[in-house]
């Protein structure tokens, strides 16, 4: 068919749908689409979906069908408005290639079989591995994709009936970082304020954070607060100019990792100035540093533990000396007039400063480290814990915060507490009705060094839910290989086929979303409730009900003991029990039904919008009339880190010249799995491609839309170039997005990560550039 | 006697003018007192989201009479719904983005905020419904490619019949809900709108006086009746 | 614009009537509802000026009550 016909055929079908829009019933030779009837329609709440903002969406519904999405304007989040993925997200239920079937590999083939049989296999080769190899040659690895429900039963499985710490999510690429550093600072996790921030701040920070993009929703609800209140300025700090530096009032641009020595010379400019707040300092803050030249992970079974050294203030600001703007400009290429000017936009005591971030600061080999000294500022100047006031840390998946921070679906974690610390063992044993030496007390593999083991030999068994890890690990190549070793079982619940079911020997379908029961917690510590919509597509089942199903085959049913009609609020009674506690206390079932979303701590139903400050939290404590107390550390003060600038794992040199960014675009949604399949989106951005600098294209004679080679040390791949698009890297930079799984950029990443998050830096890596 | 009647409203004219100036003349008088009312503390006024643009910018409703020929509309009804998933949809950008770097604001509001004739595209510009979202690629994306990944089957309803007046020529009731599309005239008035649903007389702004919104939230449709204790007589 | 589809409307009762004199215009084809008194046009002209030629002549045909335009190809995208 020539271009001509084709579109000729695609202007009539388009007149087709829109007749029988208009004229309700009609038919054609050539055939009819089916539209509904509009009589019956309802609309039912849930959260997004998508990313880590948690929009509430209201989903219209009509005989077993999503037809349509509004924005909810009752939710707190995002008052009715979402972007292009939110207000199509329905579509991504109905691709024609759905898994409505189980799949298992019999001589290389995935051949389709019943549900219960794929059930049974699984929960055979899960005893087997048991038997033959031990506990802990099995894990599961899901996602912040996971429903609370589905990462409870998960852990309540393998940490406390099965017994093994083999349990981690895909949040441990995403948001790792992001808890240590709120540990490590805090001493709890989860940010102490909240969206609302954004109407009352007069300086939005934003530290390699793409928000017109990532978080759109977020990012337009700061330019409506800056079109109404001419003072409020946008800043972006970043190493790729984009939308958001378009869009922003100062973009300042910095190379990679140079971020930590950034963060040094602010608080060393406000230390000079005395633009700090020494009577918050005096009562709420203490000093520390730890151990340096902190390695990068990059060999198996690297181990790492940092050590704390209390320090004085004075030695503090010593060793904020290294850091004087002169000598940082060297180091991140930003002018040193520029850091003098963000010192003093955090250092004005006038002005209200919200600092946000994402994977820009959490991706980075000292993610733990970047976290600290963002924190730091805010600490130095009393700009934290109040409206308007205070750091941010984004999340990128639906319930990363609800599920696996919240409920503890990393291996260290439980839904309370860590495994190391004997109190919360037992804790968990008896609400799990579990012997207590069941939950090992040390922490089990986390994820790059889950697939290292599979790889190895060490982990025999994985069963992978909700996320798609043959496209998101880094050093890709190395741990697909791995998993597809002799004598490895690999069993994945999708919606859809992805390169991950290319490596399966089971394909169990999931229930996708609405078409079951479920909760997703939101970056601003918001639960999110919704109810069962549709029913789901053949044998898909949810992947809660997949666990319950496969503990019941391997005699482990007691611990389960639910009905499909009341497992989810039964589950929620049980976890929630783990956190009757004012700094944590969750919202009850009824309260998640009748609201968009609850902010935990809920203590008497009552939501805590600023954490650590006694107007607001009812866990705080004010002591003469001073109402911030940091009750996360045992000291009661918030830990301020001295933490030095180091370079990246590996760097540009004369044979890999140039730095490698990988990332996201609007449209599609992590690994694209969904997105793809909704035809707007990926009309949209149909294809990855390579950014580049253009005088970089100019020198290699690289036009719009040629194919360029990129190679690393662990891979090479040829994509289309794309020159001034929607983002432009610095000189000497590229930068390509991860969503096509026919252009696996992880092929060339590299799989350092952060020694104290154990999180990959998918960020910075070196490779050359030529045209193909 | 024409000339008379003449005289006579110059007379009046003259007399009225006198007049003006004379209470113009003490209006400045009075406006040169300091004021003694105290400007109330500025508060945040609640706005309602779903009528907040009903009477946006009356300043260039005159302009919205002059109405090309209602058959040479380059937008139907049924080219609107095409270009949408679902009714309420954002639809995607149908020409190349003019600067794909930006963000959106002030590069698509100068033609998608007031409307107006652009050559290029030989085309009247829709106009925004929704002028202070800035962010428009968040929910506007362009289109680069015309296939699909792996097909989809989605389905959607009906959107709204028009024409539902009650009575022959009465003000037809509004059959669609109103979040992101509280200007009425965006879609309603002026050359850029969709020609099945033009409006006849867009220089009347208030258009809710008329036309009731029967797909208001929480309506619950139905006919009245009236809840009579011990059961209807 | 070259390639064109519409939704045209016929006066009542003159459908066959409005396909017949449509289907014979040069670069027209057309689809008529099975059900309904509504058919499909798809236009298909080989460059702007043409295009503006046919669409008088189609609203001159004193069968045709409304026509709506659905999807349109520009020259340019046919390419």
């Amino acid at each position: 068919m020539t271009r001509r016909e084709a579109l000729r055929s695609m202007a009539a079908a388009a007149a087709v749908t829109a007749a029988s829009q208009l004229a309700p019933g009609v038919a054609f030779a050539a055939g009819t689409p089916k539209t509904l009837s509009a009589e019956g329609l309802t609309w039912k709440k849930t959260p997004c979906r998508f990313c880590g903002t948690g929009c509430g969406l209201l989903i219209g519904i009509k005989d077993n069908r999503a037809v349509a999405v509004k924005g909810d304007p009752a939710s707190a989040v995002n008052k009715g408005l979402c972007c292009v993925k939110g207000y199509h997200s329905v579509i991504a239920l109905y691709g024609k290639d759905r898994l409505t079937r189980a799949y298992v590999r019999n001589n290389g083939q995935l051949i389709p079989v019943p549900i219960g049989e794929a059930l049974d296999l699984v929960a055979s080769k899960l005893k087997e591995t048991i038997d033959k190899h031990g506990k802990n040659a099995a894990g599961i690895y899901g996602s912040g994709q996971w429903t609370i429900p589905d990462g409870y039963v998960a852990s309540k499985l393998f940490k406390g009936a099965i017994g093994t710490n083999n349990v981690e999510a895909n949040a441990r690429l995403c948001m790792a970082s992001a808890v240590t550093g709120f540990m490590t600072t805090f001493g709890l996790d989860e940010p102490m304020g909240c969206y609302e921030d954004i109407d009352h701040a007069d300086v939005f920070v934003l530290w390699g954070n793409n928000m017109a993009e990532m978080h759109p929703v977020l990012f337009s609800r700061m330019l409506d607060r800056r079109l109404r209140n001419a003072h409020v300025k946008i800043v972006d700090l970043a190493t790729r100019w984009t939308r958001t530096s378009m869009a922003a009032d100062r973009s300042i641009l910095f190379q990679p990792n140079a971020d930590l020595a950034l963060a040094n010379a602010i608080a060393y400019e406000m230390i000079r100035n005395q633009w700090i707040h020494r009577t918050f300092l005096d009562r709420h803050v203490s000093f520390h540093e730890g151990k340096t030249n902190i390695g990068y992970g990059t060999q198996d079974k690297f181990q790492f533990t940092d050590e704390n050294r209390n320090i004085t203030f004075n030695e503090y600001v010593k060793r904020l000396e290294e850091y004087t703007p002169d000598k940082v400009e060297k180091i991140s290429g930003v002018p040193a007039r520029d850091i003098r000017y963000l010192a003093s936009l955090y250092g004005d005591p006038g002005k209200k400063v919200v600092s946000y971030w994402c994977m820009g600061m959490n991706q980075h080999v000292r993610g733990t480290w970047i976290q600290n000294l963002v924190y730091n500022l805010h600490l130095l100047t009393g700009k934290i814990s109040q409206p308007g006031n205070g750091p941010f840390s984004l999340t990128g998946q639906p319930s990363a915060c609800g599920t696996v921070r919240e409920a503890g679906t990393l291996t260290h974690r439980l839904p309370h507490g860590d495994v190391t610390n004997e109190a919360d063992r037992k804790m968990a044993a008896r609400i799990w009705g579990v012997p207590v030496e069941n939950i090992q007390p040390k922490p089990g593999l986390h994820t790059v060094e889950m697939f290292r083991a599979l790889d190895r030999g060490d982990l025999r068994f994985l069963w992978i839910q909700v996320t798609n890890p043959m496209v998101t690990m880094p050093k890709l190549k190395r741990y697909r290989e791995g998993a597809r070793k002799e004598g490895r079982f690999v069993v994945v619940s999708d919606v859809y086929p992805t390169p991950t079911t290319d490596i399966a020997d089971v394909i169990l379908p999931s229930a996708m979303w609405i078409e079951r029961e479920g909760m997703f917690g939101n970056s601003e510590r918001r639960t999110q409730h919704w109810e069962q919509m549709l029913k789901p597509p053949g044998d898909a089942m949810s992947d809660t009900w997949q666990l319950i199903e496969v503990a019941r085959r391997m005699g482990l049913g007691k611990h389960f003991n639910w009905t499909y009609e009341n497992h989810i609020p039964e589950i929620w009674k049980e976890y929630t029990s783990f956190h009757h506690d004012p700094k944590h206390e969750m919202a009850t079932y009824q309260a998640l039904r009748e609201n968009p979303g609850v902010m935990w701590p809920c203590p008497g139903g009552r939501e805590t919008k600023w954490r650590y400050n006694a107007r607001y939290d009812p866990a705080a404590k004010s002591v003469n009339g001073d109402p911030i107390d940091f009750y996360g550390k045992p000291d009661r003060r918030a830990w301020i880190w001295f933490r030095p600038w180091e370079p990246a794992a590996e760097e540009p040199d004369a044979e890999f010249p140039f730095w490698l960014n990988t990332g996201r675009v609007v449209e599609h949604w992590h690994t694209g799995s969904m997105t793809r399949r909704i035809p707007i989106l990926h009309k949209a951005v149909p294809n990855a491609y390579v950014e580049l600098h253009p005088m970089d294209a100019r020198k290699l004679g690289i036009r719009n839309g040629d194919r360029v080679r990129l190679t690393s040390r662990r891979g090479a791949l040829t994509l289309p170039a794309q020159i001034d698009g929607r983002g432009r890297p610095q000189e000497g930079h590229v930068f390509v997005p991860f969503f096509d799984e026919a252009i696996l950029i992880n092929e060339l990443t590299l799989d350092a990560f952060c020694p104290i998050s154990k999180q990959p830096d998918y960020k910075k890596c070196a490779v050359q550039v030529e045209r193909a | 006697m024409g000339d008379r009647l003449r005289y006579f409203r110059i007379a009046i004219a003259t007399a009225l003018m006198a007049s003006f100036i004379f209470v113009l003349g003490e209006t400045v008088v009075e406006s040169q007192r300091p004021a003694v009312v105290a400007a109330a503390v500025s508060q945040p006024v609640p706005e309602l989201p779903l009528e907040s643009g009903v009477f946006r910018d009356p300043s260039d409703a005159r302009e919205y009479r002059w109405e090309p020929d209602a058959r040479n509309a380059n937008r139907s009804l049924a080219s609107f719904y095409q270009r949408r998933a679902y009714d309420g949809a954002p639809p995607p950008v149908p020409h190349k983005l003019l600067d794909p770097g930006s963000f959106g604001g002030g590069g698509c509001l100068s033609c998608h905020a007031e409307g107006g004739y652009v050559r290029q595209f030989k085309a009247w510009t829709p106009v925004t419904p929704h002028p202070d979202f800035l962010n428009c690629l968040q929910c506007h994306v362009g289109e680069q490619s015309q296939g699909e990944f792996r097909g989809n089957v989605f389905q959607t309803v009906r959107p709204p019949e028009t024409r539902q007046a009650p009575l022959p020529g009465s003000p037809p009731p509004v059959p669609h809900g109103l979040q992101m599309r509280d200007n009425c005239r965006a879609c309603h008035g002026g050359p850029g709108a969709v020609g099945e649903i033009r409006s006849t007389h867009p220089q009347r702004v208030n258009c809710r006086q008329c036309h009731a919104a029967v797909a208001a939230p929480g309506a619950s449709g139905g006919e009245f009746t009236r809840p009579v204790p011990g059961g209807q007589p | 614009m070259p390639i064109k589809s519409y939704l045209a409307y016929p006066k009542e009762g003159w459908g066959e009537l409005l396909a017949e004199k449509l289907a014979a215009l040069p670069g027209c084809s057309v689809e008529p509802a099975e059900n309904r008194e509504l058919l499909i046009l798809i236009t298909d002209t080989p460059e702007e000026a043409s295009d503006q030629a046919l669409e008088q002549r189609l609203l001159a045909i004193p069968e045709l009550d409304g026509l709506a335009l659905v999807a349109a190809y520009a020259e340019e995208e046919i390419g």
